[in-house]
């Protein structure tokens, strides 16, 4: 096996797991979030080795994956329903589980670019700095969408019945 | 943080948690990106020329080139090289550099570039809000544009052109700008993607244009028909309108300059919105406005 691939293969077995959970976040559909893990890791092994040698493996895959899933998210024609011969793969899990229905529900109703704020945010850990130099845009954009989406989770959770225990 | 993003932080953790990950051997993932590798060189191979031509024939002027031509925003004001850097906003204006790369595999060799300031992205863009916000909303009653930056985002690809110090910039792709807008009506909201688009040949078919005849909307549900009219302009070689289950859902008019505007309902997975409330012919005096060009065009 090349280098490119060991060195390939080993940041994917570790790094995966945290992927698919975030393009779950973002998309609310396991099997979207398969199709858009899967687009930002080819981008990766593409450019795998310039974005190795500058030490940027997980910066240049984070926003490969915010990206391919704006790429889902724009074209609508690329979500068309697979023929009966195109079988989703078994291994993808069923929808999230029960208790996170609500949040996940609520996610889905945050307009795009508030849910990858949060998600990059709130999900990945990142700071506002971080978060604007993933998306291109200003601190201030992300502090008053954040804010915004904020504003909107509160209102969508306000029925939910565990709320009130967090 | 305050508490109201401290449990949010924490709950998308719980949820973040909760998700069963698929067992997957990454081996899958080295083929998928072993055929990328294969499909980017073939592109590669067929594709310089015309990406150098679209991006030549504008407001930028060529100073060096390769084999490879990756774009590029100017690494020095890009975001940092790891997520556990901190950024400091550069006060300098982005610039969108073209630069001549050796070949992917062999890792990026930085050579003379060329550039257009990031204004004239930003005008483009500005433009479009207008555009959109004066053809569907002129009463100011919706919403406006979901996020501005959302067009830029959608610049960047995310390759990162690592620089001779290390520094981290993104691939973009100059022929493609868009913008999404969120539009209360009435009867519920709109989301919209607008795009504007000069479609290399080589994706036309691929990914660019939409399926003759339409296609099974997984993400709504139902089927997206596409409808050709003849709108008697000689600007326009196609205008099509779609529609779900006979209701409109967007427009796509391909221009005789080489251009692709569409503005198409966006859905989410099982959270279909209600149809446009506007007529096939509003959505297509919106994309034939002047403004919904690519900068290097104007």
């Amino acid at each position: 096996m090349a280098r490119r691939d060991q060195a390939f293969a080993a940041y994917v077995a570790q790094r995966r797991p945290q992927l698919y959970r975030a393009a779950v976040l973002l998309c609310g559909d396991p099997h979207r979030a398969e199709d858009v893990v899967q687009a930002a890791l080819t981008k990766l092994y593409v450019a795998w080795h310039r974005v190795e040698r500058a030490d940027s493996v997980d910066a240049y895959v984070r926003r490969s994956l915010v990206n391919s899933h704006l790429d889902e998210h724009r074209r609508p024609w690329r979500r068309e329903v697979p023929d009966s011969d195109d079988v989703p793969d078994s291994s993808v899990p069923a929808a999230p589980v029960e208790d996170n229905d609500a949040l996940f529900a609520a996610l889905r109703e945050l307009p795009v670019g508030q849910r990858r704020i949060v998600v990059l945010r709130h999900y990945w850990g990142l700071s506002v700095e971080e978060t604007a130099a993933d998306l291109g845009i200003s601190a201030g954009t992300v502090k008053s969408q954040t804010s915004a989406a904020l504003a909107a989770l509160r209102t969508l959770l306000a029925t939910e019945p565990s709320e009130g225990a967090h | 943080m305050d508490t109201l993003e401290q449990q949010l932080h924490d709950r998308m953790h719980r949820a973040g948690g909760g998700i069963a990950v698929p067992a997957t051997d990454p081996a899958d993932d080295v083929r998928r990106g072993r055929a990328g590798l294969r499909r980017q060189r073939a592109v590669t191979v067929g594709g310089a020329a015309l990406a150098v031509a679209a991006v030549a024939g504008g407001a930028v002027s060529l100073a060096g080139g390769g084999e490879d031509n990756a774009r590029s925003i100017d690494p020095a004001t890009a975001g940092p090289p790891s997520p556990s850097a901190s950024a400091t906003p550069d006060p300098r204006p982005p610039e969108i550099t073209v630069s001549g790369d050796s070949g992917t595999d062999r890792g990026f060799e930085p050579s003379e570039s060329f550039s257009f300031p990031s204004e004239q992205v930003d005008e483009a863009i500005a433009g479009y809000e207008a555009a959109v916000l004066a053809g569907l909303d002129p009463e100011g009653a919706g919403g406006g544009p979901d996020l501005t930056a959302a067009a830029r985002d959608h610049l960047m690809q995310g390759d990162a052109e690592p620089s001779g110090d290390g520094a981290t910039g993104f691939t973009i792709d100059p022929s493609f700008l868009g913008a999404d807008f969120v539009l209360r009506t009435p009867d519920g909201r709109s989301s919209l993607s607008l795009d504007v688009e000069d479609i290399p040949p080589h994706q036309e078919h691929a990914e660019g244009q939409p399926p003759e005849g339409g296609w099974d909307d997984g993400g709504a549900g139902g089927r997206v028909v596409c409808h050709e009219v003849d709108l008697g302009r000689d600007d326009v070689v196609k205008a099509r309108y779609l529609e779900r289950d006979g209701q409109l859902v967007g427009a796509i008019v391909d221009k005789s300059n080489g251009e692709t505007v569409s503005l198409i309902q966006v859905n989410d997975i099982g959270n279909p919105e209600p149809p446009l409330p506007w007529t096939s012919d509003e959505l297509f005096a919106v994309l034939l406005d002047p403004a919904l060009t690519l900068p290097h065009v104007r």
